[in-house]
Order: structure tokens, then sequence, then C-alpha cells
């Protein structure tokens, strides 16, 4: 036997654009390239120089799909670089915008791009004449998430309202309760989009590899916390060059993270197998059902975890609009004295960790931006995986290898756009 | 049209967010009638079966930002009865285009280090600069409803209605109070609507996202922020951070910043 090239070329079913090139010979694997074929665009660069105002505005166009946590992170980064602090009710608004944010993000992913291939079908369009009722719900639950962002952001992609130190506008109390009676209402669909979840067969893949995300030790972290892993690290933000190292791997010019010169994962598994302890009753009775351990070592996993976070995000949701309710709600104009500094803020955006770091002149005009984003935190355990994977798949046919591979890889939920700074492949097959 | 009967449509994403491709995702209540009058047959972010085309109707994302996407712009372009492009990075070079005033090799070396030679980057543009574009529909993100009346009239043969008054008059429909008056930066008068004015309705002031309206005065803007204590380099900033591709334009030249 002599050596076989397999070629992915695109993923699909994932936001951007990537390929997948697997190289054989004798049937074993040899080479494994992730490549992303999206055009630089270098956000990074031409940050520089633009007023702190309009950095998070500008930064939140590097992913549609992640823009409330893009605006969040850049929006708390620069608030650290001006020494401002946050108020209760402007923090719980922010968290209000990123959880609507999770239900969309985690609702398109799971529901739409990756259940298709649980059921038989290519794509949500084409499952939608066999299975109305599930899309449908699909629909609404995704239509929720949104209704959440454009309530406290004014806008489901590229929100409006988020300002450094607080927002243009406030949601009214009536706005408030009328969502909560949504959240409400919606659980029994959530519901029975889990039902069906549980009915799927899942794959059978394991393999050990280290977790990242934020923690807290008072509340499931999804916008403010530590750097935290499943191998134990606890270490501030301000610290993430210690840990979260970026490299240009030889064969490619794509940025890669990794971390003790490993891949690591990111992402909503990550979150599960790291903060489990904090989940409440409607998201540890979804585990249960859905018979998932913890933690899992199966990157497939990573898909009904974002179902399982729905769960919280419902219930973190309900109370965090009863904190809000029992506030005044009066708006104050978001008021920034700029100054020089560095500010350095990590959340966790639906498909993994966010880190935005600036540093600022005395007028406010940045000098310099350093942003790692999730795809890139996971772009080494993907490979990593792929070689774990491939010795499962092997013997299969062609096309059944490609749809595997393809599985995998989305189960990843990654954000191509999001890797800013990862780029361009083409040609080095 | 497809055996179906239904026009066939493809959508594609170039060089930008994705944005706009999530924001026909994000029709909820009318993807599914949508669905009843086109065949999408090619949609790479949402299906896995994709047609090579022809399509009736091509929706195009994002800026053409490498030399590969010059070729596939062109490939779809003459597979396409009627090609739309769809946000402003697709329109107008959209916010990346801001890298065009900056040193390439300089900008690599920032991002990507030392090892760079091989980035396959080029100028950003938008499509109308290599291609025939029947139609823009501008905006980061592209308006959703506007997309649903385009769908609605391309898919029975008429011309889709795209506005080319400002901002200011769907402003002062929802009655706003003038954010110009209240001495903060806006965009408004120079700015092309069909977003209902989201941005000011919010308090926020428009960012002119949406690309210069037809007749454009920003001699008269730029006397206005001036006297707000705007000085030349903010304003430069803010006019040219959407399109940034409107430097080269003569009425912009005039401005002699």
């Amino acid at each position: 036997m002599a050596t076989e090239k397999i070629e992915i070329r695109h993923i699909t079913r994932v936001e951007g654009h990537g390929s997948l090139y697997v190289t054989t010979k004798d049937g074993k694997l040899e080479d494994v390239k992730m490549s992303v074929d999206e055009g630089a665009r270098l956000f990074e660069a031409f940050l520089v120089g633009r007023e702190y105002t309009e950095v998070p505005e500008i930064a939140c166009r590097i992913c549609a799909i992640c823009s409330a946590s893009h605006r969040l992170v850049s929006t708390r980064a620069v608030e650290k670089a001006m020494g401002i602090e946050v108020d209760q009710q402007d923090t719980n608004l922010r968290k209000l915008l990123v959880w609507g944010e999770y239900i969309e993000s985690h609702i398109l992913h799971a529901l739409y791009l990756a259940l298709p291939d649980y059921i038989g079908h290519e794509s949500v369009i084409s499952a939608a004449a066999e299975y109305p009722d599930v899309v449908k719900i699909a629909l609404e639950l995704k239509k929720l998430g949104n209704d959440m962002q454009i309530l406290t952001g004014g806008r489901e992609v590229h929100q409006v309202t988020p300002m450094v130190g607080g927002f243009s506008a406030y949601p009214t109390h009536q706005d408030l309760e009328h969502m909560k009676e949504r959240i409400k209402e919606s659980r029994p669909k959530l519901q029975t989009a889990i039902d069906v979840w549980a009915t799927l067969e899942e794959i059978p893949f394991e393999r050990k590899t280290d977790y990242l995300c934020i923690r807290r030790e008072d509340e499931y972290a999804l916008v403010d916390g530590d750097i935290a892993t499943l191998g134990g690290l606890r270490a501030p933000v301000e610290d993430y060059k210690s840990y979260i190292k970026e490299y240009v791997p030889d064969y490619s010019f794509a940025k890669a993270g990794t971390m003790n010169g490993c891949g690591f994962f990111v992402g909503a598994l990550a979150r599960l197998n790291i903060n489990n302890d904090h989940l409440l009753p409607f998201a540890k009775k979804t585990l249960k059902q859905l018979g998932i351990k913890l933690p899992s070592y199966n990157t497939f996993h990573n898909n009904a975890a974002q179902l399982i976070e729905c769960a919280q995000v419902f219930e973190m949701t309900e109370q965090t609009i009863d904190g809000l309710l029992s506030s005044d709600l009066e708006w104050h104009e978001p008021k920034v004295v700029p100054r020089g500094g560095r500010g350095t803020h990590i959340a966790e955006a639906p498909r993994g960790s966010l880190l935005h770091s600036y540093e600022f002149d005395k007028n406010g005009l940045l000098k310099k931006a350093d942003i790692i984003a999730p795809t890139t935190m996971n772009y080494v355990n993907m490979e990593e995986d792929v070689r774990a994977f491939f010795p499962l798949i092997g013997s299969k046919p062609p096309d059944e290898i490609k749809l595997y591979l393809n599985r995998l890889i989305r189960a990843y939920d990654p954000c191509i756009s999001c890797s800013c700074h990862v780029t361009e492949t083409s040609g080095r097959t | 049209m497809g055996d179906n009967g239904k026009p066939t449509v493809g959508i594609f994403g170039f060089t930008g967010c994705a944005g706009c491709q999530l924001n026909i995702l994000n029709i909820e209540d009318h993807l599914l009638e949508l669905l009843e009058l086109i065949d999408i047959t090619t949609w790479r972010m949402v299906k896995s079966e994709n047609s090579k085309g022809p399509w009736d109707i091509a929706f195009v994302e994002g800026s053409i930002a490498k030399q590969e996407e010059v070729e596939r712009i062109k490939t779809i372009r003459e597979n396409s009865r009627i090609l739309v492009a769809i946000g402003t990075c697709a329109t107008h070079g959209g916010l990346p285009a801001m890298r065009n005033f900056q040193d390439i090799d300089e900008m690599k070396r920032i991002v990507y280090g030392e090892k760079n030679d091989h980035l396959d980057v080029i100028p950003i543009k938008r499509v109308a600069d290599y291609v025939h574009v029947d139609h823009e529909l501008p905006g980061c993100p592209m308006d959703k409803d506007e997309f649903i009346r385009t769908v609605k009239a391309l898919a029975v043969g008429k011309t889709p209605n795209i506005p080319n008054y400002a901002v200011c008059y769907e402003c002062k429909i929802r009655e706003n109070a003038c954010l110009l008056k209240e001495n903060k930066f806006c965009m408004g008068p120079v700015t092309s609507a069909g977003c209902g004015a989201i941005c000011p309705t919010y308090g926020a002031t428009c960012e002119g996202c949406r690309g210069p309206v037809a007749q454009v005065n920003w001699g008269a803007e730029y006397k206005i922020l001036k006297e707000m204590g705007a000085t030349d380099d903010d304003i430069k900033r803010k006019f040219l951070k959407y399109c940034p591709v409107v430097a080269d334009a003569p009425e912009f030249k005039e401005l002699n910043f």
C-alpha cells in the first residue's frame, strides 16, 4: 500500500472556512493538518490607534456568533485598564446579554449543526421535513436566546447598547418580567430537545487531555473568574502568558495554543468537567438524564454539554432577573475618564475561553492588543484528537471516514472567524 | 430554477465575521416560509451536501481579502444569474479594510511574528471591485428584514427596494431626540438608512455602518463635528471606520484632512 491523502475541503456546518488534511501510509495515520482558510483580517494590528470607547465595538466584529462575548471581554479589559468599577446592576445586565448568546449559540450548534449527523441528515433544512416538531422547537429556543440579547443589547448580532462604563439604554422592569415568563414557558421546549438528545447514540471515543475554563467559588463562572484547569491549575487572568502559549507550527502560519507543550480543550465540556459543583437542579437533572459521567474525556460529549448548559443558563437567568427586578433600574450615563494602562479579561464564550488584553496610552488610544479566541486554544487539541480517533475509523469507507472526521471537528463548535489571527494554509498539503 | 420550480440559491461566506449569514439563520419566525419560496442548494455553514451551481441567486457575505477569494468570487459570478452582496464587508470592504491604510508587512509581523512570508494577504476590497454586483444590502450586520424583503422581491422577479436616504430620516420617524444636538458624534446625516435608525433609538450614535448616503454632504458633517470640538483625526477615524474604501471617493478627498 502507498501513501494516501484524505482531504476535507471544507469542513461543513461550522462557522468559517477550515479544512482537514490527513495522510496515511499502509492504512496507518502519518500526518494531520488542520487548516484555516479564512482571509487574514489582522484585528490586533488595526485596533492600534483606535479610541478606547470604540475598541469593544470594533473587536466584537471579530465574530458574529460570539459577538456578545467579545463585546463583554473587550469592554471589561478596557475598563480594567481605565480603572473603572462596574456596579451590580450593569454586571447583571451584561450577564443576561451573554446568557442570551449562550442559549442562541448552543441551540444553533447542538440542534441546527450537530443534530443532523445523529439522525442521518445533511442539514437542519433536510431534517425539517422528517422532524418538523424538533426543528420548530430549535427555532423557538434560538429566538429566545436572540430576544434576550435584543432585550439587553439592542440587537442579536453586534449589539448596540453596551458601552465602556455601562449601557446606552436599559430594559424596563416590564421587559424583564416578560422575559422571565418566557424563560419559564420555554422550559418544557428545552426539556423536549433534551429528551430527543437522550435517545441518540453517542460515538464512544475517549482521550485524556487537559481542560481549561474560568472558575469562581460562588457560582458557575461564565463572565468573570480565575483561569482553572481540570489538572488543578488556578491562576489570575493577568498571568495568562505563563500558562497559555501561542505558537506558529512549522508547517503552517496558523497560531495555536498550548499548555505545558500540549493541546488542551476549552468549551462547554471543559466547564462541566471543572465547574460541575455549581450546577443548579435543572442542569443536574439533565446531566443525569443524558448519562454523562464527569469528568468526561469524550469530545463528542461537548454537544450534549451545550444542552446541559442551556438548562443551567435558564435557571441562572431566572435568578438574575429576580435580582434586577428588585433594583431600581435607574439608568446612568457611562462616564469614563481616559487614562493609560493595561487591562486583561478572560470570560467564557459559548465555545470556550476568550481573552482580550490591551495597553492604552494616556489619551485612551490603544497601543497594543492581544486576543486569544477559543478556536485558537482548541487548535492543537483538535489535531491530537484526530490522531487518537483515526485508528477507530480508519478501516471504514472513505466517505464514512470523512463524515466521522467532520463530526469530530464539528463537536468543538469551532468558530473560525474568531481565530482572527489563525490563518491561511492553502497550498501546504 | 430547481426541479421544484423554486429559484435555486447559494449563500457564500468570504472574509468576515459570518454575522450576515447568521442573520439569515436568525430569521426564526419566517425561515421555514422563506424555504417555501427558494431552494437553498449551497450553504456550507448550514449544509453538508452542497451544489456547485449554477444558481439563480447568489448571496455573498464578506470582503475579498486573499488572492484565492478573487478566483472564487469570479467562479460564483459566472454561475449565478443574480448576485447580491450582503453586509458592509461585501458592499464596502467593512471594518477590516482599515488594514489597507497600514503597512501590511508590519501588520503581519505584529500579528504573526517574523514567520509570515507565505501569508496570502491582499488589500481588502469589496465584491463589486472584482465582479458585477446586481444588488447590495449594506449594514454591519445586514438587516434581516431587508434580507427577507429582498428574497421575496427577487423570488417573484422584482427589483428590491433599498433605501438611499439618510439615517436621520428614519430617526425622525421614530421620534428620537437628535444626538448631534446633545453634542454626540453621530454619523446619521451622512449614512444610508435601512436600519430603522437602530443605534440612535437605543441612545447610541450612528457609526456609519451602512456606508455613505447618496449625494453625501461630508463637508457639512465635518463642520458640525468640528464645532463640537472634534479634531481632524477624530473625524477621519469616524468617517473611515466601516467603509474605509470611501477614502478614494472624490467627495472625501475634497475634505483635505
